[in-house]
């Protein structure tokens, strides 16, 4: 991972030929911040609409960070190459300065997507490096470089490193550092790691899916170009799995842990609960004698529920399908977990023994030919907020209830329901306003009111976003496909500010 | 030869298909795990394919779907996500005693990248050396192709990152763009928006929400001269 340098969002000519374009980023952003005014309400979508009423956030100094890939733009004009608002419409709010939104490449080259905690506090990063003599133990980090704190440990060399960073969204800067070491791992080996976070930030679980080669070989396999032959590089991988935990009040470190499951997938769902981690994993097929004589059925995946800080299990049992691979998941506030698999069944599992129990959402059943991207992200009062905006259906389910369906929103689906940012409706704080993207043919933004489910507000400028994210602040950040690709919004869905980015953005955090 | 797209079971779909286009499709083109967002046909592997039998079109072939936001990220997320699409694809494989690898030995494996999703160089490679080097069951077969499926003029990077130095061999790209719309039997003329990193073979040229399909299936065709079914798995009986 490497870091930008404090205060300055710019890389230099020679760090981007040198091959930054291209490779991703994080950037840190301030907030858009707002000043405190009285309760001011939404505008009608017509006049025969009431209008619902809505609380500002109130001012903030926190960050949002953009991840995604440097763009050739950067070559003619730096990494950031318009930062402050483009335009600012009369009655938007004052204050914002160029300087003031002016951003920090935090860091490049990361090895896995960042993770935010549950209420956006904090920001995981990790990457992963082979090979190279490393520091062991805890590193207090101060500043955004990461170069100053104090490191205790030894220096130690061979098998790969993991680097968890932890980012305090507030003030964009490092918080803590610690490096997990593999060893006996080697160093050609791949390493996936997914940080998971306790619902209340204290641990951070690290899942780490090891795929280790063996056999290297060139082989020779038919061109369908060309119709001769191509050699083409072969190896045997064989995965498995490790944990280890990071408290990140304390600093201590816990593992890894190896699990001594291979041979499996790399892949895996884990979530995290405020004692247990439950995670997913699958066997790899090619594990089991398997012919065309005599078929066999595709392996189950199982879930297996560890203490948060230990290695081995209170239990694995086996799991529904299907296999896991990046379907929504997360706590339940009674410990339980659950799983939104196939875009349409809720799977329910115990913290108790891992008994499953599959809920049916009639709302979001509907399927259509393209795969429909889900969100499950946390509702008011320990709900769940369910949005399927390729269908234009939003839901909340409360668990507490046996799952009912507490208030369920329909709304046009956007333009390009399928791709990019996988956020397109959100809540507002208090769960009484839903935001999505505009319709295919309006574009721009609309908000509903969650009680009635109906249109309370829009705004169509023409503009087909591909995301919607709630900022801290409570300002609403609309993504579009070029530049400016940044589109802030008041809660009244009055534009404040736009903002080019050289990112071609993949996650607003 | 036109085929269909689809993110829903082949047996539950086949038949609201068939009455509204009233013919038997040449191929399914049809999801694997990780998807999260579809039904996965190694999920019931025998009953998927009995569907495709029953369609009329008994040819399969393997695209994954994951979360978008993956494909710009690690050489070793693209090898976790292909370690399973692989597994995903031998396991419905061996699950399922008619399913046959191509005659010619290529088993296009298609990776979906939708239009405002950007493609990283590091996840394409980690993605496609892997599926080019995996050895299917263990016999010295090693039938899968990567393959890209994208819309090759969107702004995001696609074509230029399977076209870049160093990329990993993209061996054909399966175009989502222009939705001219059509039928089965009646497919526009090929004129697929193209890579020129690497052959465009095949074209979604019917998308169901812009074409206002009532089935759940997009519609595909073939290159002139490039047989799309033959370069999926096919079924020599019914399961």
């Amino acid at each position: 991972m490497a870091f930008g340098r404090a205060g300055s969002g710019e890389i230099s000519r020679r760090e981007m030929l040198a091959g930054w374009i291209g490779t991703t980023a994080l950037v840190a952003i301030p907030d858009l911040g707002r000043t405190v005014t009285p309760a001011s309400t939404v505008r009608p979508a017509s006049t025969a609409e009431p209008a619902s009423t809505v609380t500002p956030a109130t001012q903030t100094s926190g960050h949002f960070f953009l991840y995604g890939i440097l763009t050739p733009q950067a070559e003619s004009g730096g990494i950031q190459s318009a930062a402050a608002p483009a335009s600012r419409p009369a009655g938007a709010p004052s204050g914002v300065s160029r300087a003031a939104l002016s951003p920090v490449t935090l860091a490049t080259e990361l090895d896995a997507i960042p993770v935010a905690s549950p209420g956006h506090a904090w920001l995981a990063l990790a990457t992963v490096a082979t090979g190279v003599t490393e520091m062991t133990g805890v590193t207090e980090m101060t500043g955004v470089t990461g170069v100053t704190g104090a490191t205790t440990g030894s220096a130690v060399t061979a098998g790969p490193a993991v680097t968890l960073a932890i980012v305090d969204t507030a003030t964009a800067t490092l918080a803590r550092k610690v490096t997990v070491r593999l060893r006996g791992v080697p160093a050609d080996a791949s390493i996936l790691v997914t940080p998971v976070f306790s619902p209340d930030a204290s641990v951070v679980s690290l899942v780490l899916g090891i795929s280790v080669p063996s056999g290297r070989r060139e082989i020779r396999k038919p061109d369908p170009r060309t119709g001769g032959f191509q050699a083409v590089a072969a190896a045997d991988w064989r995965s498995e799995h490790a944990l280890a935990y990071f408290d990140r009040k304390t600093g201590a470190l816990a593992g890894p842990f190896f699990l001594d499951d291979a041979p499996s997938l790399s892949r895996s769902t884990a979530v995290a609960t405020a004692t247990d981690l439950f995670l997913w994993t699958t066997p790899d097929p090619r594990a089991t004698p398997r012919g065309k004589s005599h078929p066999v059925a595709p392996p189950m995946p199982s879930v297996s529920v560890f203490p948060l800080g230990e290695g081995k299990p209170r239990f694995t049992v086996r799991s529904p399908g299907p296999w896991p691979g990046g379907e929504p998941a997360g706590a339940l506030a009674n410990g339980d977990a659950a799983r939104f698999v196939n875009a349409r069944t809720l799977q329910v599992f115990a913290a108790k023994d891992g008994d499953v129990r599959q809920v049916t959402v009639a709302a979001v059943q509907e399927g259509r030919a393209k795969p429909s991207p889900v969100t499950m992200t946390p509702g008011p009062d320990e709900t769940l907020f369910l949005a399927k905006p390729s269908i234009g259906r939003a839901v909340i389910v409360d668990p507490a209830r046996d799952f009912a369906v507490r208030n369920d929103i329909g709304f046009a689906p956007p333009a390009r329901p399928f791709g990019g940012l996988t956020s397109k409706a959100v809540l507002s704080p208090s769960g009484d306003l839903l935001y999505v993207l505009g319709g295919a043919k309006s574009g721009g933004l609309a908000v509903y009111d969650v009680a009635t489910g109906k249109i309370a507000g829009a705004y169509g400028d023409g503009r087909q976003y591909s995301g919607l994210y709630l900022l801290p602040s409570g300002t609403l950040l609309a993504v579009s496909q070029e530049n400016p690709r940044l589109a802030y919004f008041s809660p009244e869905l009055s534009p404040l500010a736009t903002a080019d980015t050289s990112l071609y953005i993949s996650g607003v955090y | 030869m036109a085929g269909y797209d689809t993110a829903g079971e082949i047996q539950r779909t086949y038949i609201s298909a068939r009455a509204e286009f009233r013919a038997d499709p040449n191929f399914w083109l049809r999801y694997f795990t990780p998807s999260p967002y579809a039904d996965v046909v190694e999920s019931d592997p025998a009953r998927e394919c009995a569907g495709a039998w029953d369609s009329g079109g008994p040819r399969i072939g393997p695209v994954m779907a994951p979360d978008q936001s993956r494909l710009s990220g690690s050489p070793a997320e693209g090898l976790a996500d292909a370690e399973t699409f692989c597994a995903a694809i031998y396991s419905t494989y061996t699950s399922v005693g008619p399913l046959q690898t191509p005659a010619n030995g290529m088993l296009f494996c298609w990776l979906d990248e939708e239009y405002s999703a950007t493609l990283s160089v590091g996840y394409w490679n980690g993605w496609a050396d892997y599926v080019a080097g995996y050895e299917f069951g263990n016999v010295g077969e090693h039938p899968l192709y990567a393959c890209l499926y994208c819309a090759p003029y969107s702004p995001y990077p696609n074509c230029s990152t399977i076209g870049g130095s160093g990329a990993a061999t993209c061996h054909a790209v399966w175009s989502s763009e222009p939705a001219s719309c059509g039928t089965l039997t009646d497919p526009p003329l090929w004129h697929a928006d193209s890579c020129t990193a690497a052959p465009t073979l095949v074209w979604q040229f019917g998308e169901q929400d812009t074409c206002g399909y009532s089935a759940n299936v997009d519609l595909d065709v073939g290159a002139p001269g490039f047989n799309t079914a033959g370069y999926c798995f096919y079924l020599s009986s019914k399961p």
